[in-house]
């Protein structure tokens, strides 16, 4: 059937069914199946494949595939080799029994190895050496030494005149291989050698200089590719050596991390190794401990008491824990040490002699270094606390102690501990929840309204605080409506007071208020006053204008006085005079405080109004008037807020004053 | 006569790369050669005064049957010139392989017949004009004509089998010219042989009666040279280009063993061995001799008795050694230069190194005596499994190179890999491969009862697919049935088979191989 349909190509992943010719009687075409798969070439060169021959065997073989040709195969004539040589030659020249070996041979001689003298004599030579032989009776030579001496003259000639079949005029004398007999092998053959010599000289000459025995043709500068006789050439790495280098490197890299996997690999052993052991121990360990549990199982069944002899283990045990802690020295070592005391370095000396000397330093001193009880350093706060004076005998047993706090918004606190206000004094508060640190002391009796006392804590502040060291009328449920009137009040005392000129500051840059002792106002009033005058002050201060309102200072006293029923007038009094003199005296110590003061009162402008009275405070007031001149007229009040717990500081105390100051949150004050 | 056969080979190659070389046989295609017909006395004369390239009828011996006159070339002639009759030429039967040119004294001659003389320079140069691009050297010139021509004839002779020559081949077949019947299953030799160019692909895969196609062949031939060595360097023991080889076989019998043998073909042994009446090689070392005293100095002395390398398999008395063209250079180069006589395509241009060399010899009282080899490179680069294969002349059709070629796909079975005998293949090659293919395929066949698949035979055989088609195309086993690829053996192939299988003497046991495939590292394998 011819191609009227295109056969599919075949590919060598497909699968093919396997039958017999026999088995499909109605298979078609024989060759239908040949076009689908390209001709594949015999691979016989082109000119060759058609010889006659091959032909020949190849239709009869095709032949034989198809129709069953009778002769399947042809031979390809060759030239004869079916020629023997006769046997007894044949055995005169293989002659040695091979003993064959029961193993595989392995072998690695080469045949330069096995063949022992290169040099075969021919015919010639056999003639030569016959007739030497027989004319020098006296030195006749055996075929192997003759061959010897003949490859050693070759041999030498070579080395010395390699290319004498340029010039055969060059052929060494015998003088040149003379030295050559004269060692070990051929000592005894130096006569001999001459004449060999000759002969070797006369053939040489004969053969034009080529040596005796012919060699291949592999001369490199014969780079003749036409010479047909020119063989295995080496082979140039021309194209290879570009790739030598990576070649290299990677071997290199290769070569290291096997040996790397290679350690990592015995480490892995030995770990594997370690860890078996150490499972065995366990193991072990374990039926110990279960052999001892049945032996005092036993003992107790036995009643046995002795556990001595029968734990000897354990007891060895308990000295070998015992002896961890020691160093063992053994008795040669010990002796060593002591031969070799007086030559300790000088370095030891040194050290031991620090060692000493430190010891003798410590003398006397705990080292709690390694105790289990370590107290809790103080907070940090309450190290701030400092006392009045220095602790003395006389000193009641525990003193106040005082420190400055800057509050939110930059307002100053004195807190104070260890006050307890004399029953006398009147107010006593025992046991408000003391403000965070000072939570611990003991409260007892103290007249903090003592000189002494007042004239400390007023030291810790420094001169613009206690200016601004304002008392205004505590915030309780009855002042709120003071209280809302102060809210809207800043802006009208903004208003109103402001306006002064603003040239006097620079000088008297001390706002003081006072307030008329004649003026007598309602609580409410006098509260709206004080606020009124607190917020002008600060904004005067603020502004660097001095307002001098005597008035709202002693309005402010007088509402104190009544609020809280205290009539002593001459402790009050005393008190604000020795804030006064405090005040003054801080003033001397710093100079420097007006200026402060300007840079700060500046901050208090850009309060917003209303935290200035929902916020309760201790104001200071500050008074600007020197000791002398504020007299009586002048207080200063220090009033306690009822209201809130945390009183709050002015944002214009400077920032950077470290609070050395008392708490003062529980405290009462008797005014 | 050593002093007549330089001269003689010192003539040689100039006469050789004449452009006469070419040889245009009596094919349709030599119609264009200019036969002179008539005067045969001075055709004679013409012929006496240069003889080179000259076609004639030569009478060829025949050793079992009577001899007949063939068509012949003249390579060269040797001998006194005053006397002709004297006179010896070398001939090559127009074809017949190369091996079976001989010398032949001048009486063989017919000059009473047609006589071709060579094309004159002119007129070859006219040819090229017309079929090719005239190359660059005179030389190469002759090269690509000839080699131009050769695939014309081809060609013709290809796409019509009925060409006069291809009858009365089969008439001679016919008359029993070849082969003794009888003991047939092994085939004689084989010479691998270097394969064909790339473009020798391409060409075959054109249509055959392409007349573009043996124009576009000559200048690929040009530059095919350098390509050549260049390949030969980095691998490969064949060469392709024929004409490299030097026409003319240098030695007459060797001498090996008990064994005489005519050589077959060139061989670079030493010049002055060259033409030699005798060259004794040890059996063992391989070593080579032009006289029998040093033969006899060197049996002496000689202690190899097995090939100078290690033993890979043993069974009964075959053994197959394994040996390092670089670790045993001498043994190597003398086995080369001995298998050079009977490989036409061996090339010994470079050095052994690059191969090993698995030698297999039969064991007896003396030794293990080598009865033939084959080499394989260490690195192939296109999958060869093997490089070159012989069987010695003497140890021919006995099976040996069955042997051989299995053993060579044994080892590819160990190495898990698939391989070819590198190309290109001699005429005795391919029909020992062929032969080989053939039975191990149809073997795997019938023992078959599934489908399977071209590349699974290829796994289980290390035969490479391609191999396998040919094979398969070869017996005929490739139908199309019903719309379907199938594998159809036939039952002259079975009983060609189960014929072959009675017949089988020797097999390699593939238990009795103990190896491992040798690995190189690059530094080793750069050949220096």
């Amino acid at each position: 059937m011819s191609s009227r349909f295109r056969v599919k190509r075949l590919k060598f992943d497909q699968s093919l069914a396997i039958h017999r010719q026999s088995d499909l009687p109605d298979l078609e075409d024989q060759l239908n199946g040949q076009r689908s798969a390209p001709q594949v070439e015999t691979g016989v060169d082109k000119e060759e494949e058609e010889e006659h021959h091959l032909q020949a065997a190849i239709s009869a073989s095709h032949a034989a595939y198809t129709t069953g040709g009778q002769d399947s195969r042809l031979y390809i004539p060759t030239p004869d080799a079916s020629q023997t040589i006769d046997l007894k030659e044949f055995h005169r020249l293989y002659k040695t029994p091979f003993n064959n070996p029961s193993s595989f041979v392995r072998f690695s001689a080469t045949v330069e190895d096995s063949i022992g003298c290169p040099y075969m004599m021919d015919e010639v030579d056999d003639e030569w050496l016959m007739t030497f032989n027989k004319s020098h009776p006296k030195l006749v030579l055996s075929e192997d030494t003759f061959e010897s001496i003949l490859w050693r003259i070759e041999s030498v000639s070579l080395e010395k005149v390699p290319y004498l079949e340029t010039d055969i005029t060059n052929i060494p004398p015998y003088s040149e291989f003379e030295p050559e007999f004269s060692v070990k092998p051929y000592t005894t053959f130096k006569e001999q050698a001459k004449h060999v010599y000759e002969h070797w000289k006369k053939r040489r000459i004969i053969r034009k200089g080529v040596p005796l025995i012919p060699s291949v043709k592999m001369d490199e500068a014969l780079r003749d590719d036409s010479d047909p006789y020119v063989c295995f050439r080496r082979r140039e790495t021309k194209a290879v050596r570009k790739t030598r280098r990576t070649d290299q490197q990677s071997m290199e890299k290769l070569r290291k991390l096997r040996a790397e996997l290679e350690t990592a690999r015995s480490l892995l052993e030995m770990v594997t190794r370690r860890e078996k052991l150490r499972k065995e121990s366990l193991l072990m360990e374990h039926s110990i401990f279960n052999q001892r549990c049945m032996l005092r199982e036993m003992q107790q069944q036995l009643d046995i008491k002795d556990e001595q002899d029968l734990f000897p283990i354990k007891k060895k045990r308990k000295t070998e824990a015992y002896s961890s802690t020691r160093i063992k020295i053994p008795i040669n070592k010990l002796k060593r040490d002591v031969y070799d005391a007086d030559k300790k370095s000088a370095a030891q000396a040194a050290i031991d002699a620090e060692v000493a000397r430190r010891r003798e330093r410590n003398l006397g001193f705990e080292d709690v270094t390694d105790s289990g009880y370590q107290p809790f350093l103080p907070s940090i706060p309450s190290q701030f606390f400092r006392n009045v004076e220095k602790p003395s005998e006389t000193t009641p047993r525990r003193q106040p102690t005082y420190r400055k706090r800057i509050g939110r918004g930059g307002r100053v606190f004195i807190d104070r501990r260890g006050f307890r206000p004399a029953e006398t004094g009147g107010k006593y508060k025992p046991s408000l929840p003391m403000e965070s640190d000072a939570s611990d002391d003991e409260d007892y009796m103290v007249d903090d309204m003592d000189d002494r006392y007042l004239s400390y804590s007023c030291s810790l502040l420094q001169e613009n605080e206690l200016r601004n060291l304002i008392t205004i009328p505590s915030l309780n449920p009855n002042t709120i409506t003071a209280q809302q009137v102060g809210i809207i009040l800043p802006a009208q005392a903004l208003k109103t007071q402001v306006p002064n000129d603003p040239t006097r500051s620079s000088q008297q840059a001390i706002p003081i208020k006072r307030q008329s002792s004649k003026q007598r106002l309602t609580p409410q009033q006098a509260a709206l006053a004080m606020t009124n005058d607190m917020i002008a002050a600060n904004v005067a201060a603020a502004v660097g204008t001095p307002h001098r309102d005597k008035a709202s200072m002693q309005l402010a006293l007088q509402h104190l006085q009544q609020q809280h029923g205290t009539t002593d007038v001459g402790t009050l009094q005393k008190k604000i005079l020795t804030a006064q003199l405090a005040q003054h005296q801080r003033l001397k110590e710093d100079p420097n405080g007006p200026q402060k003061e300007n840079g700060n009162r500046r901050m208090t402008i850009q309060m917003p109004p209303n935290l200035l009275q929902t916020k309760t405070q201790v104001l200071l007031s500050p008074s600007s008037n020197p000791p002398t001149q504020s007299g009586s007229t002048d207080a200063i009040e220090l009033r306690q807020q009822h209201l809130l717990k945390k009183p709050t500081t002015l944002p214009n105390t400077p920032v950077d004053s470290p609070p050395h100051q008392h708490s003062q949150p529980s405290l009462t004050h008797q005014v | 006569m050593p002093e007549s056969v330089q001269a003689e080979n010192s003539e040689f190659p100039s006469r050789n790369s004449s452009p006469t070389a070419a040889s245009t046989a009596d094919t349709p295609a030599s119609n264009r050669a200019t036969p002179v017909k008539g005067n045969s006395a001075l055709n004679a004369q013409h012929f006496l005064s240069s003889p080179i390239g000259c076609k004639l009828f030569v009478k060829k011996l025949m050793q079992n049957q009577e001899s007949e006159f063939r068509k012949a070339e003249i390579l060269s002639f040797r001998g006194p010139t005053d006397d002709p009759s004297k006179m010896e030429y070398y001939v090559h039967y127009v074809e017949f392989n190369k091996r079976l040119d001989e010398w032949v004294p001048a009486e063989r001659l017919d000059l009473s017949r047609e006589i071709e003389f060579p094309k004159t320079k002119k007129q070859k140069l006219k040819e090229h004009i017309v079929e090719t691009p005239p190359p660059d050297s005179p030389m190469r010139s002759s090269k690509g004509a000839r080699k131009q021509k050769g695939s014309q004839e081809m060609s013709t002779q290809g796409s019509s089998a009925g060409t006069p020559s291809q009858k009365r081949r089969l008439e001679d077949i016919a008359a029993g010219e070849v082969g003794t019947p009888g003991d047939d299953t092994e085939t004689p030799g084989f010479g691998g042989s270097k394969d064909m160019d790339d473009h020798d692909d391409e060409t075959d895969l054109l249509d055959p009666d392409d007349p573009n196609q043996g124009t576009a062949a000559p200048p690929e031939e040009t530059f095919s040279k350098e390509k050549e060595i260049e390949k030969l360097r980095t691998s490969g023991s064949m060469t392709q280009c024929v004409s490299e080889v030097a026409r003319v076989k240098n030695l007459n019998t060797i001498q090996m063993g008990k064994h005489e043998m005519e050589a077959w073909y060139f061989s670079p042994y030493p010049l002055e061995y060259a033409y030699a009446e005798k060259l004794y090689i040890c059996e063992f070392c391989l070593c080579y001799y032009v006289s029998h005293k040093q033969l006899e100095r060197h049996r002496s002395k000689c202690q190899l008795q097995h090939p100078p390398g290690n033993e890979i398999y043993r069974y009964q008395d075959i053994s197959f050694f394994e040996i390092d063209g670089r670790k045993q250079k001498t043994w190597c180069r003398n086995l080369c230069l001995l298998s050079k006589c009977f490989l036409d395509h061996k090339t010994l241009y470079y050095d052994v190194d690059p191969f090993l060399f698995y030698c297999m010899t039969e064991r007896d009282e003396f030794g293990c005596h080598l009865i033939g080899y084959f080499s394989k490179e260490k690195e192939s680069t296109e999958n060869y499994n093997l490089a070159c294969i012989l069987t010695l002349p003497q140890f021919q059709r006995m099976g040996f190179g069955r042997l051989l070629i299995q053993f060579s796909y044994e080892l590819s079975k160990v190495e898990g890999r698939v391989g070819s005998p590198e190309k290109p293949l001699s005429d005795l090659g391919l029909l020992s491969y062929r032969a080989y293919w053939t039975e191990t395929i149809v073997e795997l066949l019938l023992s078959t009862t599934d489908e399977i698949t071209i590349e699974e035979i290829s796994q289980r055989t290390s035969i490479t697919p391609q191999d396998i088609l040919h094979t398969l195309q070869n017996i005929g086993a490739l139908k199309y049935y019903r719309g379907q690829h199938i594998i159809c053996l036939g039952d002259k192939v079975i009983d060609n088979w189960e014929k072959g299988r009675k017949k089988k003497r020797r097999d390699i046991a593939p238990e009795k191989l103990e190896w491992k495939p040798m690995h190189f590292t690059p530094s080793q394998l750069r050949f220096l």
